[in-house]
């Protein structure tokens, strides 16, 4: 066996043993300590919610993975448009950025409600709160990423007297991506938050619903259920940005995993 | 009488920062000859990526004197593509392969691709990197890097060549290697070749003529020949001619009164 082959077992392996431990330890606390279900269900008590939840669950999991992709998707572009904006034209980046460097710091979710009156109780309050809650983080990383080119860089165009659209296709914007991509997985996972906290304020379907609904009927196994769900899909929604960010900059991926070995 | 392909007159430099002003040159004066390979030597922070930025035209400050390039302005001279630079490090895009790094100056003067791109390989066979065309930048050793970046400098069919130091962080074998190609690219190119070291072996073995750079703010202190034959070898640095001349320029290094300078002898 190949040291290498070694190592990824032991990495994939070792966790995966001590998940299986955690899983036993729990069924055995569970039913030794006797805790009540509504208070902390057993691994069992989640298989049979998870059976008795299973007819509607895949839409309820359409619905906010829709949700959240299409906020994703709406905040990410609208951010990173008004980034090149900003970096095309000084006035607008002057007038605009401390605004929003302060709706940085804002707690957008807080708008939740108000978003609800305003648009109902459908898919487009959430979509709304998702692309929000993406937008600011997309449009500074780009706009520092537009920014933070290496000098020397800009000294090798202004050496072969390129003209600044030049400047900007072929060094600005590709620079940028390495900034672009680690903002784009926090805002990934900003997007499902968005998502589930829009659905807690109203709505008739989704995971975030149905947490709510659970929590309603104290039917704690379901909300288990529910939030696991919430959590699986926000890891795999962030493994498809990362995995997109390997073949998009993928100097960037190399470097970093060359670091870290 | 030779030529004159680049000449300093008088010239004075400082930075303007907001408030404060960092003078770096304080009446500089030198020529270079067509075809000549000149060299600046001085301590770090002396000023040379100054001097050779403000012969590119790429620093902004106050400045007095003059700088002429082929009878014209560094500014002209670099619009119409008159200089290459090889910096100190290999500035090459990571995210574009081997011969797309080496086609950047064609696609900036728009010249069509075919022939480019012909030119790219030529010259990227001419370094020993041709195999490496169609690899990612970070897959290359340093030393392959800055021969990269050299044909690229090359691919503009430039007059003049401004070295800033770009074997120092090399290591021996790759630093003969690519002092060697220099030599050769220079001389079948014709080119004019303004070198930049704090190195006084690696100006010694590449120039015709070194000039010997005061501390800040810096000006000529001293003019050296250095006659030797070419080409030269890295190998001839213990031959006695080339001592000789080391030694001559390194006189001339510590009669500044300083004995600032990294590398070289001790
Ligand atoms: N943009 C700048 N603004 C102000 N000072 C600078 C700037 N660039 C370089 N300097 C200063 O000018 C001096 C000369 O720098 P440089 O030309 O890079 O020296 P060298 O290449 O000889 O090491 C240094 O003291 C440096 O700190
Ligand atoms: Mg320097």
């Amino acid at each position: 066996m190949t040291s290498r082959l070694r190592i990824r077992l032991t990495s994939i392996g070792l966790p995966a043993l001590v998940f299986a431990i955690f899983l036993v330890v729990w069924q055995v606390a569970t039913s030794a300590l006797r805790i009540p279900q509504y208070i902390l269900p057993s691994p069992a008590d989640l298989v049979s919610a998870f059976d008795r939840v299973s007819k509607t669950f895949p839409y309820d999991l359409w619905v906010t993975s829709i949700e959240a992709a299409s906020g994703f998707a709406l905040g990410s572009v609208g951010g990173f448009l008004l980034a090149l904006c900003f970096a095309r034209y000084a006035m607008v980046e002057k007038s605009l950025m401390p605004y929003v460097i302060a709706m940085k710091t804002v707690p957008i979710v807080a708008i939740a409600p108000l978003l609800v009156i305003w648009l109902g109780a459908g898919l487009m309050p959430k979509i709304i709160l998702s692309a929000l809650i993406c937008f600011f983080p997309v449009l500074i990383s780009t706009v520092k990423g537009l920014k933070e080119v290496d000098p020397d860089q800009i000294d090798l165009f202004r050496s072969l007297a390129a003209t600044d659209w030049q400047l900007f296709k072929w060094l600005r914007f590709p620079s940028c991506m390495v900034y672009l991509f680690p903002s784009l997985r926090i805002s990934i996972v900003f997007a499902v938050i968005g998502a589930i906290v829009a659905e807690f304020a109203s709505a008739n379907a989704g995971l975030g619903f149905k947490i709510m609904l659970a929590s309603f009927h104290v039917d704690t196994s379901a909300m288990f259920v529910y939030i696991i769900a919430c959590a699986l899909l926000s890891l795999i929604l962030y493994g498809i940005v990362a995995f997109a960010e390997r073949f998009a900059v993928p100097w960037s991926y190399s470097e970093r995993t060359r670091g870290d070995l | 009488m030779p030529e004159t392909a680049l000449r300093f007159d008088d010239v004075h430099f400082a930075y303007e920062n907001a408030s404060i002003s960092v003078e770096v040159i304080r009446s500089l004066s030198f020529d270079v000859s067509s075809h000549e390979i000149f060299g600046l030597v001085g301590p770090s922070g002396c000023g040379k990526t100054t001097i050779l930025k403000l012969a590119a035209d790429l620093v902004t400050g106050s400045t007095s004197g003059s700088i002429v390039i082929d009878g014209t302005s560094p500014a002209q001279a670099r619009a119409e593509r008159r200089i290459a630079i090889l910096f100190q490090r290999p500035i090459l895009l990571p995210w574009r392969n081997v011969l797309e790094n080496v086609l950047l100056p064609s696609q900036i003067a728009d010249d069509p691709p075919a022939p480019s791109k012909a030119k790219a390989m030529e010259l990227l066979d001419l370094a020993g990197v041709a195999d490496f065309s169609d690899r990612p930048i970070h897959e290359l050793s340093g030393g392959m890097q800055q021969r990269v970046s050299l044909v690229r400098s090359l691919m503009s069919e430039p007059r003049l060549l401004y070295l800033d130091e770009p074997f120092i962080s090399l290591d021996e074998v790759v630093k003969e290697d690519l002092l060697q190609l220099t030599q050769r690219v220079a001389q079948s190119l014709s080119l004019t070749v303004l070198h930049v070291s704090h190195s006084l072996e690696d100006s010694v073995l590449l120039c015709d003529r070194v000039a010997v750079l005061a501390p800040r703010p810096t000006t000529v202190s001293q003019l050296i020949d250095i006659s030797l034959d070419r080409p030269r070898h890295y190998q001839q640095r213990i031959e006695p001619e080339f001592l000789e001349a080391l030694s001559s320029v390194r006189n001339a290094v510590h009669a500044n009164g300083r004995n600032a300078l990294k590398g070289g002898l001790q």
